[in-house]
């Protein structure tokens, strides 16, 4: 009992400095938790698959909120068209197929070819991408607050849209890539020349929902995201409690000592847990 | 806010150097979110966040006159252990 409140305790034993906050212990966590990340990451390479998360994204979802959006701006919403929802499955298979993700293919393939080869002929089209997020709000929340993936949401010449929610494994662990090409039918346009957005400045061709495009995975698999953040709220717990419990007893005891200091210690952690808490989930491309 | 500093004798002892501290925390959690959709630059903020941190700690206990081997690995430890935490959780 006297060992274990060594680690918490400051007393005379541990020099008047809780055991857990002396660089030995914290050393330990830190290798702790890099051991951690390379088991998940030891995992993703052995067994494929075995960790990752479905979402709770839906093709509605994704298209509800895009107009929704629009209708802020005061534009008329998009149509969903299940030639460019093709387009974006087409697009999101292939990134699990061949391991990208990114708006080109490792062989060149760009988005502008999946779009032709399901047979939309557009005047104009972009392309939005997402994977790792839970939820449409989040999602949409990363979308909107990035310049060129707002642009195409909002961009007045698109008046269909295609969406892909698709689940796979991607880089060895299980995800959802979320897909929308945007697009406007030559037909409905006076353009000649069909105009294809720079992918990563303003524009990207629109998807359209399909109902079988959000298949949900049959076995459960480990959301690595989630055992990262157990192992991380545990060792920052631990410390954060510690840190409040040895700077209570040091002032209570009007201990003089030479250490850090709490208080500067207690700001950072919870500059970090502010960080973690309310930054956003999944990457947009 | 007297009553409540007197709880806290290093804040009245050094004021300016914890206000110091406060604002490259609030800097760093600023710069953060203002690079929302910018996992890169939002990488940047965390590792010039936790570096000035350090920074801090290395002028403060200087000042107090205690700087020690055993602090600046403890101030390095926290940094790091805080740029763990937070990229791979994040990024």
């Amino acid at each position: 009992m006297n060992k274990l409140s060594r680690l918490f305790i400051p007393q005379k034993s541990n020099n008047y400095h809780a055991l857990i906050l002396q660089p030995s212990f914290l050393s330990l966590f830190i290798v702790l938790y890099l051991l951690n990340q390379s088991v998940l990451k030891s995992l993703t390479l052995l067994k494929p698959g075995v960790l990752g998360y479905s979402s709770e994204i839906t093709v509605e979802k994704v298209l509800d909120q895009t107009n929704r959006e629009r209708q802020i701006q005061a534009l008329p919403p998009l149509r969903f068209n299940s030639t460019l929802a093709q387009s974006a499955r087409l697009k999101a298979e292939d990134m699990f197929a061949t391991n990208y993700w990114a708006h080109t293919s490792p062989a060149g393939v760009s988005p502008w070819k999946f779009i032709r080869d399901s047979g939309y002929k557009y005047s104009i089209a972009g392309e939005n991408l997402a994977k790792d997020f839970y939820d449409t709000e989040s999602l949409m929340k990363a979308w909107m607050n990035s310049p060129t993936h707002r642009d195409n949401i909002i961009h007045a010449k698109y008046e269909e849209v295609g969406i892909a929610v698709v689940d796979g494994v991607l880089g060895g662990i299980k995800t959802t890539l979320v897909v929308q090409h945007f697009g406007t039918p030559l037909v409905a346009s006076t353009a000649s020349t069909p105009e294809e957005k720079k992918l990563n400045s303003s524009f990207r061709p629109e998807a359209q929902v399909l109902a079988e495009t959000s298949p949900l995975p049959v076995s459960e698999p480990l959301n690595p995201i989630l055992i990262r953040k157990i192992v991380g709220g545990l060792i920052f717990g631990i410390i954060i409690t510690t840190l409040f419990v040895d700077a209570y007893i040091t002032l209570k005891n009007k201990t003089k000592r030479m250490t850090g200091s709490a208080i500067g210690h207690i700001s950072f952690l919870a500059l970090i847990l502010v960080l973690i808490l309310f930054a956003r989930q999944g990457t947009i491309f | 806010m007297t009553k409540l500093l007197q709880n806290f004798p290093q804040l009245q002892k050094h004021p300016f150097e914890y206000l110091t501290l406060f604002a490259i925390l609030t800097a760093g959690l600023v710069f953060f979110f203002s690079f929302f959709a910018e996992p890169q630059l939002q990488r940047r903020v965390v590792y010039a966040t936790a570096a000035s941190y350090f920074l801090w700690s290395l002028y403060h206990h200087h000042r107090r006159g205690d700087l020690s081997p055993s602090i600046i690995a403890e101030y390095l430890l926290f940094a790091l252990l805080g740029i763990l935490l937070l990229t791979y959780t994040l990024f």
